[in-house]
Parts: structure tokens; C-alpha cells; sequence
């Protein structure tokens, strides 16, 4: 090697062992998280100050039970955004209500009670509903949003349709999934079921298209990925999630209500975005989402401690508003000094 | 080195067949065009074009802006498809081309457009679409270690796979759009203006890439505005003119005069002369820097711009010429030191940009895409941006007033663009370019900093370019002029500012060689002393002069 190419920027990387290097690099992956994980320590406290009887068994079961749908539909909302396009879901929320009133009128009110045939009909209606939408994006090429808007819409209808008033029941296998197994929630085995399954599903081939193309839709386009059927495929794996938390979503109200389901909407949109999951695709995960979702779900039972009396529904909204726009914008700024140091310290080199 | 010459010699068995400019069938014939035609709306943009390339030679294309490369790149890549005519990969027609059949075919394109997701690691770029829908088709380690390895000995320097694309400079990120390429181990290599983003010393390494590519027997398309390049390793060149084959030459027939030639379809005897530098004794001081430190613990920068004067930057990629001229612009803060625009003995700092715009001083940008235009403007809209205040009747838009304002400064570079209110992506990326500058030079720059505005431009543009510069330094502006490629700074300027480890490492005068430049470059005396690669690209750049002067 002569001066000229010694006198290049040479191995200002060190190079790592392979162990220490994945674990870095798995830690820096998931730090989009870290102001959602921040946020639920400081909230966890609170609660610990505020209301500490959620840290009974009864507690966290109760938490754990209502926690549930939420955290689900923030996690039926991650692939779709992932992909890009700015593709948020609304059609989530009424989904789980349309699901909902479907399997206590048509299945549950028909004599079918037998959980196998409930949970698949509950997963494929939602699966297929999925497909639909991704069907609309991908190859009928409408916009995310406004697809999402139409299945908004018609899925609302549709619920009130199949059961106008609140009413029905459901067995007991169903209600029972938002109580415990042994001294364990049943919902939290529930969510870590779903979350195992993410794990695998966010390992695979499929998955790193589905981040590929939201990052960048035309260099994947380029490079070969085939756009339509990992489009369609985001969105066929957030209608199975959607399926899952409508059943816990029926689970906790024990009934059918066409207008239980659309109340999600904007609260998990605010969760995954508190999450760190980027609304413009391609960054983040379902580690975000969860960490989001609960940090709604202990903001809320923060401010049930206060008590607010008839306004308490305005005040968490008003609050949810605040704690997502602060954390957001705290942690935008924090990438910012970080990128300009970073920045600095590579023009140094 | 990257190449070493053992290797070479073992795969220099199919080599023996490249070379050849028989245009008749060839059993080697791996890429085959016919008849390709496309139109945008009222554009025309490709004619009828054929094209036939065979395994293991580097096969050129070459034409001014907007003369159909970038479609041709784009039909050749599957992107878009042709209204008419076949492309055959290897024999056999390919149906309805996306890119996902051509890259089954063996086609590998490397776009000129640097196309990376930020948001992603460097091994995931790299292996981007390589994998199916659902199936990996290599290990995450094998990937790790083939990422490292090949991006190590493309660009020279280890680039961690692991890291986030978006924290890389933009020569890494075009490696890893090469690397992306290779990895496939294509029949068929297209490279569409793949050395703009890249400083002397890499493009020499491409090159050096693309020579043992075309020896192991791929068949190398490559689209350049270096006729440095071109010389040195193309075996044939295809010459397109608005949309048409205007003629193909061999390996001896690519002198400059030829190729502008069949570009333009004028004679080269009312060729345009270039242009004339003169004395810079009497221009005042325009702007002065005083101490100024690029990075903590470079040397001090002190040095004075005068109007009338048009000075070079020259370095290789990131040696401090780019936060020079940011400094300048008021863009990036230098570590040290102020900049001072000087009026009438006055002076006074540049700190922000907003005060660099009212001192006088225009900024063109380099990367155009990210830092120039709005994608979904018009061409008139992409204009005018700076522009409002200038064409207005009674505080009102006056859309005549800033179609004439564009007409007078878009002239004398020659655009060459439909109707105004089309859109600015209609145009070609050259033309693009030209819009931007003519957006800046309608504000009357007193000083004007260039980041390389000749980056994927042609020649003929280029010396458009070169003669409204020069006009603008005759009626007193300054002008920093930065580029990656050195002829350019030869050319027209009076001063040329060397840019090594942050600092002014050289200071030479506008009529110095080439090769000299290089040489400080990498802070050697001579060319001589540089390695071998770089050498090789340096006497290239020197032969060139010798066929312009």
C-alpha cells in the first residue's frame, strides 16, 4: 500500500466480535422505544404513588384484561404504517367493533359457542377484511388514508346494522379470557402469545420487505421487492391482529356494542405514534406499539386517580394530546442534537 | 489495490472476445434492444432504438441532456416499459419487463439516482430485494460477511454493515448501491452516471471494478459524461441524439470532436471557444476569510475572493471543500474563524444563511434532488421560488413577468423544457439542473458559490454553463466554484483552492496542468507518486487535455 490510499480515512470502524456487535446493534435498533419505555417507568411510578392497588393480583388482571384490545389494535396498526405510503389504519377500531357484533349475533345468537369455530371465524373475517384493504392499496393504488376512511365508514355501518343497541352474551370460555389462568392474567399470556408471534413474523423475509418498502418505496421498487403482495401481505397481518383484539375486546364487555370498537381509533393511532413508530413508514415496531399502548393505558388510570367527575373523559383526551405532542416533540430534539453531533464528530474524522 | 493482477490474468480466458465492434449477430450477443419507442404525453422520448451488447465488453451510451439515456436506463432496468419494440436478454424476449424479470434475466442496474433506504442498515441495503417475498435465500451472518467484505474492497475503507444507511456520506451510500448490483452477479451491468458521486480516487476503483467485471465476461453498459472515462475503458459507444441513435463508434473513433459531433449533430468547426480567462489584478476584495478552522485542530483557512474572479475547489470527497463553501454560504459553522462579505471597506459576517442571501451571495447546491428543486412543481414555480419579489404588479404575481424573468436567464444556458407549467420532473436530470442555476443567477449574485452544478450534466451544457460564468465574473461577481472533476477547474479558473485534511492544502494558479492538481490532491509532488489506480485515472485526465487544448 503506497501513501496515497494509507492516507484514506482507514478503520475508524473498529471491528467487534460478532456477539457484541448483534447485541449493539439489536439495541439500536429497537431505540426508537426509548422515550415510550421512559414514559411508561415515570407513569409506573405514578401509579405506584397514586393507585397502587393495580400491583395486586386482582389489579393486573383487571389491567392486564382492559390493557389488552388497545395494545392489540396499536399492534394491528404497526405493519400498515411500517409500509409506508402514511398508511394509518382507522379502519382498526370499527373493525373489532364489526367483529364484535358479528360473533355474538351470528355465531354466539345461533347456538355456535364452541371456541374453535368462534376464534377462527373472528381471525378469518378480520383477515379477510385486511386482504381487502391491502387489495385497495396496493393494486387499485387508492391512498392508505383514504381507503382506511371508507373502511372506517362501512365498517361502522355495518356493525350498527348487525346489532343497532348493546345487548347479548357470550360463553364462558370467552369472558373467562379476561381473567386469569392459574394466577397468571389471561390476557397477558394473550399478549405475549401475540408478541411471540410478532417476534417471528418481524424476523422474516416478508417482514424486512414490508420495512424496505415503507423506507423507501422506489429503491425497493428498483431493487426488485415485489411491492403489491407485500403490501397486501402488511395489511393481511394487521387484520389477524385486529381479529385477536376484537375476541379480547368481546372478552372484556361480554356483549356485543357496534359502538365499543370505533373508540379505539384515535387512541391507538396516539399510542403508535407515541410508540416511536413512524406515521411516514419505515421505522419502528412492535416493541414501540406495546410500550405506546401501555403508556395510554397507565396515563388513563393515572388520571382516573384524579378525579376529575364529569369532565374526566375530556381531561384524558386532553391529555393524551399533550403527553403525545410533548414526548414527541422532547424526543425529536434529542435526535436532532444527537444527528448534528454525530454529524460534527464525522466531519472531525 | 483492489485488483490484483494475478486475478485478472486467470480470468482473462473470455476477455480475448471483448473488444470486437462487429455489429453482425454475435453468438456472445447478450443484450439485444429492438425497436424500443416511448413517448411521455407530447415527448418523444426514445426513437426506435436497437442496441445490441455482447458478453464482456464495456458498451457506452452516451448523449447530451434529455436525449433519452435516463429512459433507456430505465426500459433496460424494467422500471418503465417501451410502447413499442423488444428487449431480448441471452436470446430470449422479455415479457412485459418489471424489474424484478429483468433482474431474473441477469440484469443489474446501478441508477444514477442514488436509491438507498435511509431508515435501513447497510447489509439491508445491500440485500435489498435480493431475498424472496418470503424466502431468504443467504444466511443474516453470510450476508454480514459478504456486505463487509465487498464494500471494503469497493470503496477501500471498511464500512460497517450494520450501520444506519442515513448517518453515510453519499459516495457510501453509492457503493452500496454498486455492492447491491454485484451481489446479484449480473450478465448484465448497467451503470448510469455511476462515478458522479464519487471523487477521483473511487472512480478509479470503479473503473478498475468494471474492467474486471468485463474480463470475467459480463457485458458492461455504462452511461457517462466523462470522457476521460469513456477512453479509457469503453469498447463501443452508442451516441443517442433526442430520443434516436445518431451513431455508434468504436473504440478509436471516441475523440471529443467526433462524440460532440453526433451529441449536438453540428459541425464542431463553429465550435464554441472555451472559455478565455484574463487578469484578476483589479477586482476588489468580495469576501475574506479570516482563520477560518473547518474541523477542530485543522489548520486556519485566511484567503480573499475578489470580484471578477473565479476560484476552484478541489479535493477528494470529504477533505473539508464542501464545509468550505457551506462556510461561505452561511450554511454549516465552521469550527473557527468568520467569513466576511466586504463592502466598500466595510465588512460584514456571514453567520446564518438568511444573512448570506441579503449580502448577495447564491448557494447553488450540488444534490439537487435533496437540496433543489420541488418534485411537484412546475418548472416556472421551480424557478421563481426566490424569485417572487422581482415579478410583481401592485404586490401581485405577475405569471408574464416571471415567464420573460425565466426566459432571460434560462437562455443563455439553452434549456431545453416544454411548456412552463409542466412539471420540473419532466425534464431531464441535465435540465433540471439548468432551471436551479438560472433560479439563482436571476437574483444577480455579487458572489456565487457553486457545490460540482455540473454533476450529471453534459458537455455541451457544461460549457454553457462555463460561458454565463464567465460573463459573470466579467461584470464583477466572484465566484467559488466547487467540482469533482478537475479539467473543469482547469478550464475556467483563475485560482484553484487544493482541499486535503481540512485545510487549503495547495494553492494553484488557473492555467496549471491537470495532473498537478491531482498530484495535490493527494498531497504528493508528482503524479508519479501516487498508487496505481489513481495514477491510471490522472494520466487520463491529462490525456484529455491534451486532445481539448
Amino acid at each position: 500500500m503506497s501513501a496515497a490510499t494509507t492516507g484514506l480515512p482507514s478503520a475508524h470502524i473498529a471491528r467487534r466480535s460478532a456477539a457484541a456487535g448483534r447485541l449493539k446493534a439489536a439495541a439500536a435498533g429497537q431505540s426508537y422505544a426509548a422515550p415510550a419505555a421512559v414514559l411508561l417507568v415515570v407513569l409506573l411510578i405514578l401509579i405506584a404513588l397514586r393507585g397502587p392497588s393495580m400491583f395486586t393480583e386482582r389489579g393486573l388482571t383487571i389491567a392486564a384484561s382492559v390493557a389488552a384490545p388497545l395494545v392489540l389494535a396499536t399492534m394491528a396498526l404497526t405493519p400498515v404504517a411500517i409500509a409506508g405510503r402514511g398508511g394509518i389504519d382507522l379502519s382498526i377500531g370499527p373493525l373489532m367493533g364489526f367483529v364484535n357484533v358479528t360473533i355474538v349475533v351470528w355465531l354466539i345468537g345461533n347456538g355456535v359457542r364452541n371456541p374453535v369455530p368462534v376464534i377462527a371465524f373472528a381471525l378469518a373475517l378480520a383477515l379477510a377484511v385486511g386482504f381487502i384493504n391491502g387489495v385497495l392499496v396496493a393494486v387499485v393504488r387508492l391512498q392508505p388514508i383514504i381507503a382506511a376512511l371508507g373502511g372506517y365508514l362501512v365498517l361502522s355501518g355495518l356493525a350498527t346494522y348487525v346489532l343497532p343497541s348493546a345487548s347479548g352474551s357470550v360463553p364462558s370460555w370467552l369472558s373467562g379470557m379476561a381473567g386469569k389462568t392459574g394466577s397468571v392474567p389471561t390476557a397477558a399470556l394473550i399478549l405475549l402469545g401475540a408478541f411471540i408471534v410478532w417476534t417471528w413474523v418481524s424476523r422474516t423475509a416478508l417482514f424486512r420487505n414490508i420495512r424496505m418498502l415503507g423506507g423507501d418505496e422506489r429503491a425497493a421498487y428498483a431493487s426488485t421487492v415485489a411491492i403489491r403482495p407485500a403490501h397486501i401481505a402488511a395489511y393481511c397481518i394487521a387484520g389477524l391482529f385486529a381479529g385477536l383484539a376484537a375476541l379480547m375486546l368481546t372478552a372484556v364487555i361480554a356483549s356485543g356494542n357496534a359502538s365499543q370498537g370505533p373508540t379505539y381509533t384515535l387512541t391507538s393511532v396516539a399510542a403508535l405514534a407515541l410508540g416511536g413508530v413512524s406515521l411516514a413508514g419505515g421505522r419502528g415496531g412492535m416493541l414501540g406499539a406495546v410500550l405506546g399502548a401501555l403508556d395510554i393505558y397507565c396515563l388513563n388510570y393515572v388520571l382516573d386517580t384524579f378525579n376529575f367527575g364529569v369532565n374526566a373523559a375530556n381531561v384524558t383526551q386532553m391529555f393524551y394530546g399533550l403527553v403525545l405532542v410533548v414526548a414527541l416533540a422532547i424526543s425529536g430534539a434529542t435526535r436532532l442534537l444527537l444527528a448534528r453531533r454525530h454529524l460534527r464528530a464525522g466531519e472531525a474524522r | 489495490m483492489t485488483v490484483s493482477p494475478t486475478r485478472m490474468a486467470s480470468k482473462s480466458g473470455r476477455g480475448s472476445l471483448s473488444g470486437g465492434a462487429s455489429r453482425g449477430e454475435s453468438p456472445d450477443t447478450v443484450l439485444r434492444l429492438e425497436g424500443l419507442d416511448k413517448s411521455y404525453g407530447e415527448t418523444h422520448a426514445l426513437v426506435e432504438v436497437d442496441l445490441e451488447a455482447v458478453a464482456g465488453e464495456v458498451h457506452a451510451i452516451v448523449g447530451e441532456n434529455g436525449s433519452g439515456k435516463s429512459t433507456l436506463v430505465k426500459l433496460i432496468g424494467g422500471i418503465i416499459r417501451a410502447d413499442r419494440g423488444t428487449i431480448a436478454v441471452g436470446g430470449v424476449t422479455i415479457d412485459r419487463p418489471t424489474p424484478g424479470r429483468m433482474a431474473a434475466a441477469g440484469v443489474a442496474v446501478i441508477f444514477q439516482e442514488v436509491l438507498t433506504v435511509g431508515s435501513a442498515s447497510v447489509v439491508e441495503n445491500v440485500f435489498l430485494g435480493y431475498d424472496g417475498l418470503f424466502r431468504r435465500r443467504m444466511r443474516p451472518e453470510a450476508k454480514l460477511q459478504r456486505c463487509a467484505e465487498l464494500l471494503e474492497r469497493l470503496s477501500g475503507r471498511p464500512i460497517d454493515p450494520r450501520a444506519s444507511v442515513e448517518t453515510l456520506p453519499l459516495s457510501a451510500r453509492q457503493w452500496i448501491t454498486v455492492a447491491r448490483a454485484l451481489v446479484r452477479r449480473p450478465r448484465i451491468l448497467l451503470l448510469d452516471e455511476s462515478t458522479a458521486a464519487l471523487d477521483l480516487g473511487d472512480a478509479a476503483r470503479l473503473l478498475a471494478e468494471v474492467e474486471l467485471l468485463k474480463r470475467e465476461g459480463t457485458c458492461v453498459l455504462l452511461v457517462t459524461h466523462r470522457l476521460a472515462e469513456l477512453q479509457r475503458i469503453a469498447d463501443r459507444a452508442l451516441v443517442l441524439r433526442d430520443g434516436a441513435v445518431a451513431g455508434a463508434l468504436t473504440k478509436e473513433e471516441m475523440v471529443e470532436q467526433r462524440l460532440v459531433e453526433l451529441m449536438t449533430g453540428k459541425s464542431q468547426s463553429s465550435r464554441q471557444t472555451e472559455a478565455v480567462r484574463r487578469s484578476q489584478d483589479g477586482g476588489t476584495v468580495a469576501l475574506r476569510f479570516n482563520g477560518l478552522a473547518l474541523t477542530p485542530g485543522s489548520t486556519p483557512v485566511s484567503k480573499e475572493l475578489r470580484h471578477g474572479e473565479i476560484v476552484g475547489l478541489a479535493g477528494l470527497d470529504g477533505e473539508g471543500q464542501v464545509a468550505f463553501l457551506q462556510a461561505a454560504g452561511g450554511i454549516a459553522k465552521p469550527h473557527a474563524g468568520v467569513v466576511e462579505v466586504v463592502e466598500s471597506d466595510r465588512a460584514r459576517m456571514v453567520s446564518r444563511q438568511r444573512d448570506a442571501a441579503e449580502l448577495g451571495i447564491a448557494y447553488i447546491p450540488g444534490d439537487r434532488k435533496a437540496e433543489g428543486i420541488l418534485p411537484h412543481g412546475s418548472i416556472l414555480e421551480n424557478f421563481s421560488l426566490p424569485n417572487y419579489s422581482d415579478a410583481t404588479r401592485l404586490g401581485l404575481i405577475s405569471r408574464r413577468a416571471m415567464r420573460s424573468l425565466m426566459a432571460r436567464y434560462t437562455a443563455p444556458l439553452k434549456l431545453r423544457a416544454g411548456a412552463s407549467s409542466d412539471e420540473i420532473t419532466s425534464l431531464s436530470g441535465g435540465n433540471q439542473q439548468k432551471v436551479i442555476i438560472a433560479r439563482w443567477l436571476a437574483q444577480e449574485p455579487r458572489i456565487l458559490l457553486l457545490n460540482d452544478p455540473t454533476r450529471g450534466v453534459d458537455i455541451v451544457t457544461k460549457r454553457d454553463l462555463y460561458a454565463s460564468l464567465t460573463e459573470l465574473a466579467d461584470g464583477g461577481a466572484a465566484v467559488l466554484f466547487l467540482s469533482t472533476e478537475v479539467e473543469e477547474l482547469t478550464n475556467i479558473c483563475h485560482r484553484i483552492l487544493v482541499f486535503r485534511r481540512q485545510t487549503v492544502y495547495a494553492e494553484l494558479a488557473g492555467d496549471a496542468k491537470a495532473h498537478d492538481v491531482v498530484a495535490s490532491m493527494f498531497g504528493v509532488e508528482r503524479v508519479a507518486d501516487i498508487d496505481l489506480a489513481v495514477a491510471e485515472a490522472a494520466t487520463a485526465v491529462s490525456d484529455e487535455l491534451k486532445d481539448v487544448l
